[in-house]
């Protein structure tokens, strides 16, 4: 036979490392393909280049729940920040309802961005909800600044414009 | 009877002849369905050259560069290729070959004896099986190189980049060309391509590989 190099199980263990690495890439990849079909319905992620989006994005997937499911809970510690696709949802602090959430809104970003625990439990109040959600990644922050920096402006911005509806409805 | 017997006999010479290559296409065959590495769409062969040439560069950057896998992958891509293009050059040869089948035939041997116009068109009759019987197996060789190469092709790419990253000396170079995004094929071929003299073979060489690397 004209077989030159063999394999050992160390070879095999790094082919099986990069497969694992090149199935998550394809499905991110497919995951991404839809996510920027929406990319300007959602407000955090405007202005932000395609190229960018796949670096600072991670853990993308989506996610489908039934009617009272709990997709955030109260004092949980994640870094995910979500985006409702379909549906609608009820936030709860102390177990009491303040507020309500419709399809493309985003929420969990305070959590994801101060790393602190949840501060209220968002769940299902549609039948069927549909929720995108991701992590940021700040592993390659010295090659994506600049779309981090647009990202951060982009989540300041909605905790921003939250605040003021919270105050306006407390006055 | 002579026909069944002509075309066992070509299809036996043509087998023996591609023994190795078969055996070697199998192997591979076999070792991509076990480990279920995956198989590109993309023609990365036609990146070869400039991840070869890469491999030299990061090499000559540090001596320690390349993981034992990365070695052997890189060993094993262009054992590959060596055949592969010893492969197309193969066609060129069928005469020759035939050639070789012909003078050892025991029915054309004997015809020769008996007959040299019959001889002539019997030979002649048996080229062309021997022709489309060879074209036909030559095919399915350049065709299942192609796939296996392409498949290792990308693991060698990716292996590549990854080492790249975990050597402290190559990792400072790619930092100081601030390649824009992660450090791979593409980046690296963007700011390539940024300083390189436009309108040259090697220039449209490596923007053609950057847009596979696009994809």
């Amino acid at each position: 036979m004209l077989r030159e190099v063999i394999y050992d199980e160390d070879d095999i263990k790094t082919f099986l490392e990069l497969n694992q690495e090149v199935n998550e890439k394809l499905s991110k990849n497919k995951i991404l393909t839809r996510l920027l079909d929406v990319q300007d319905k959602i407000s955090i992620l405007v202005g932000i280049d395609k190229y960018d989006l796949d670096i600072i994005i991670e853990k993308l997937k989506f996610s489908k729940y039934n009617h009272k499911d709990i997709i955030v809970k109260e004092g949980e510690v994640s870094q995910e920040i979500f985006f409702i696709f379909s549906g609608e949802c009820h936030v709860f602090v102390n177990k009491k309802k303040v507020g309500e959430l419709k399809a493309g809104k985003t929420f969990g970003e305070t959590a994801a961005i101060f790393k602190k625990k949840r501060n209220a439990t968002v769940a299902c109040a549609s039948k069927d909800v549909t929720v995108l959600s991701f992590v940021i990644n700040h592993e390659n922050m010295e090659f994506s600044a600049a779309a981090l920096a647009t990202l951060y402006k982009n989540l300041a911005y909605q905790i921003n414009s939250k605040l003021e509806t919270m105050n306006s409805s407390s006055h | 009877m002579i026909i069944d017997r002509m075309e066992n006999e070509i299809s036996d010479f043509i087998d023996e002849y591609f023994e190795k290559n078969f055996d070697l296409i199998e192997y591979n065959f076999e070792f991509m369905q076990k480990y279920s590495l995956y198989e590109p769409k993309v023609n990365y062969l036609f990146t070869l050259k400039f991840l070869n040439t890469l491999m030299k560069y990061f090499s000559s950057l540090d001596y320690k560069f390349s993981s034992s896998t990365l070695k052997k992958i890189y060993k094993d891509i262009n054992s590959l290729n060596k055949l592969y293009i010893k492969q197309q050059d193969d066609l060129k040869n069928i005469k020759k070959v035939f050639y070789t089948f012909s003078k050892d035939n025991r029915v054309l041997v004997d015809m020769k004896d008996y007959s040299s116009k019959y001889y002539n068109n019997m030979k002649n009759v048996y080229f062309i099986y021997f022709r489309d019987d060879f074209i036909q197996q030559h095919k399915y060789i350049i065709k299942s190189l192609e796939i296996i190469m392409n498949s290792k092709i990308y693991y060698f790419e990716k292996l590549l980049w990854r080492d790249a990253i975990e050597s402290e000396i190559v990792y400072k170079k790619l930092q100081a060309l601030k390649l824009e995004g992660r450090i791979n094929s593409y980046s690296y071929l963007v700011e390539r391509l940024r300083v390189s003299l436009p309108y040259t073979d090697d220039y449209q060489y490596l923007q053609k590989c950057m847009r596979i690397y696009e994809c």
